[in-house]
């Protein structure tokens, strides 16, 4: 059992295959935070590794205004979303807007180029109503 | 109240020089703070047969090793540790120097914290804590989205904060006005030029909602706290502070739906257990003195010990209640953004001075009851003490 050194890799090969995906338990189903390694109610049982529905609201975020040494060029904003499944995740937002983004806002995941993962914003009805085949 | 006896008592206290320049290694200066506490007490290095070391978590052990009692030419010891709770550090060898000391497993022990952040080719307090913090859980994942520092994931949690309770970033800058007026009256702290909340809001962003003044301001220093037992006190030159009740609270929220982690964190745990401990309440606390790397970490830790409502610390600290002549002194030495940012050491430092009546100027009128937090990770570990200058409470 590698608990620990398999989780990450396991959900970036997910990432990199353009599907953002969570860990439930597979004994009583419950979806664990990306923070955890196993189910404490049933840390034997392994975990499966599910689709999300990609929709997720912003729970908060910061706009980065100074340099850290690093390479991306300020200004930038870090979002936390919060997946409609339940998990938190770090990530960014591709809106034009989103330096100035707002909490509890509707968003969408999607992939650039790059594959990484970014979030970006859909309307309030789109995150009550998806759209269905027969639209 | 209760009766019972006190824990220990905090007996010395010494400062290294503090410098925004070069005045030594991590190790330099935590011996220059363990031997000025030493004299502080009027004891000598040969009293010594415990020794908790401390050191931020961004510097390497290697920079304060276990040697450093041999540095100090200590004799045969029966405590010995590098402590590692990041910024709860100190107040958790306190905690545990305190332990050894009830059980009457030591007698006289040094709990140091030294750090030397600012050193030449590091530009700015941003390129010495510029490690990436795991908020989500995923090895390295914020890398990718620059989440660079402490100030980033802290924004978060003040953004989450103020969004919540419907503020606009002025609502920080009371907190930092409020420390920079206790400052102002520190011969020990680093900025002490008048701030007013128009200057607060002229600050050079860092990571919105935090401009510059939302931060900690780093120093090279050490400082070392002597505590022996609560028997033995009363024999040595300066006033016993004591220990009456202690601590932790590490929140085991995650980061999932319907978990607020940003706004409720590990000091309510450790307010509670701290209440029942010395049978005591929030409203007994005659001064605070908290650790708060940013702005928000204060008003968060004021809401989390009862000590105002939720949602209300940037008001209570806006109408002065901490300020000078308020009804609850905190943070009364400037605390980390205007005294200076020596981790738990601040904190606890100005614990020691208002319990023993040293502060001069900024000198508490209050003083039977203080409350001294330490917080680490992104409000992820947290200790706390309440001491006194009163042997029974």
């Amino acid at each position: 059992m590698t608990p620990h050194s398999s989780y990450t890799p396991e959900f970036l090969r997910f990432v990199a295959a353009g599907s953002l995906r969570y860990a439930r338990c597979s004994a009583c189903g419950r979806v664990l935070s990306f923070a955890q390694r196993l189910c404490s109610q049933h840390p034997r049982a392994a975990l499966e590794w599910l689709p999300a529905s990609g929709k997720a609201r912003l729970h908060s975020f910061a706009v980065y205004r100074i340099a850290y040494g690093a390479a991306l060029t300020p200004p930038y904003a870090v979002a936390v979303v919060e997946l409609e499944e339940g998990p938190r995740l770090t990530s960014a937002l591709t809106d034009p807007d989103s330096l100035r983004p707002r909490v509890g806002s509707a968003l969408t995941a999607c992939f650039e180029p790059s594959g990484r993962l970014v979030f970006s914003a859909v309307s309030d009805a789109a995150m009550l109503n998806p759209p269905t085949h027969s639209d | 109240m209760t009766a019972r006896q006190p824990f220990s008592a905090m007996v010395g206290l010494g400062f290294s020089e503090f410098s925004r320049g070069d005045i030594g290694t991590p190790r330099d200066l935590a011996i220059d703070a363990v031997v000025s506490a030493v004299e502080d007490c009027g004891l000598g290095l040969a009293d010594l047969d415990g020794l908790l070391i401390c050191r931020s978590p961004s510097a390497p052990s290697s920079e304060l090793p276990l040697r450093l009692r041999l540095d100090l030419g200590l004799g045969d010891l029966s405590l010995l540790g590098d402590l590692q709770l990041e910024g709860a550090s100190v107040v958790g060898a306190i905690q545990q120097a305190s332990l050894y000391l009830h059980h009457g497993l030591a007698r006289t022990v040094a709990c140091v914290f030294s750090d030397v952040p600012l050193r030449p080719g590091r530009a700015s307090g941003a390129a010495s804590y510029n490690r990436v913090m795991q908020l989500s859980g995923l090895d390295d994942w914020e890398v990718q989205y620059g989440l660079f520092g402490a100030a980033g994931p802290y924004a978060l949690a003040a953004q989450r904060y103020l969004d919540r309770f419907g503020l606009q970033r002025s609502a920080l800058g009371g907190y930092a006005v409020a420390s920079r007026r206790w400052a102002s009256l520190n011969p020990r702290a680093m900025l002490r030029e008048p701030l007013d909340l128009e200057g607060y809001m002229h600050a050079r962003s860092i990571v919105d909602p935090f401009c510059m003044l939302d931060c900690a301001y780093p120093v090279n220093g050490a400082i070392a706290v002597i505590l022996t037992t609560v028997a033995r006190a009363p024999d040595l030159p300066k006033p016993p502070v004591y220990v009456h009740a202690f601590a932790q609270g590490h929140a085991g929220r995650g980061n999932f739906r319907g978990n607020e982690p940003e706004i409720e964190a590990g000091g309510a745990l450790a307010a509670a257990a701290l209440w029942r401990m010395a049978g005591v309440g929030p409203s007994d606390v005659q001064s605070a003195q908290i650790y708060d790397a940013f702005s928000y970490v204060g008003l968060q830790a004021l809401e989390d010990y009862g000590l105002c409502p939720r949602g209300q610390a940037p008001d209570f600290v806006h109408d002065g209640q901490t300020s000078p002549g308020g009804q609850l002194p905190v943070n009364t030495g400037g605390g980390h953004l205007s005294g200076f940012y020596l981790q738990g050491m601040t904190p606890v430092s100005e614990a020691v001075i208002q319990a023993r009546g040293e502060g001069g100027a900024r000198q508490v009128p209050r003083n039977e009851l203080i409350l001294v937090t330490g917080s680490g990770g992104r409000l992820d570990y947290h200790a706390a003490l309440l001491v006194s200058p009163r042997a029974t409470l």
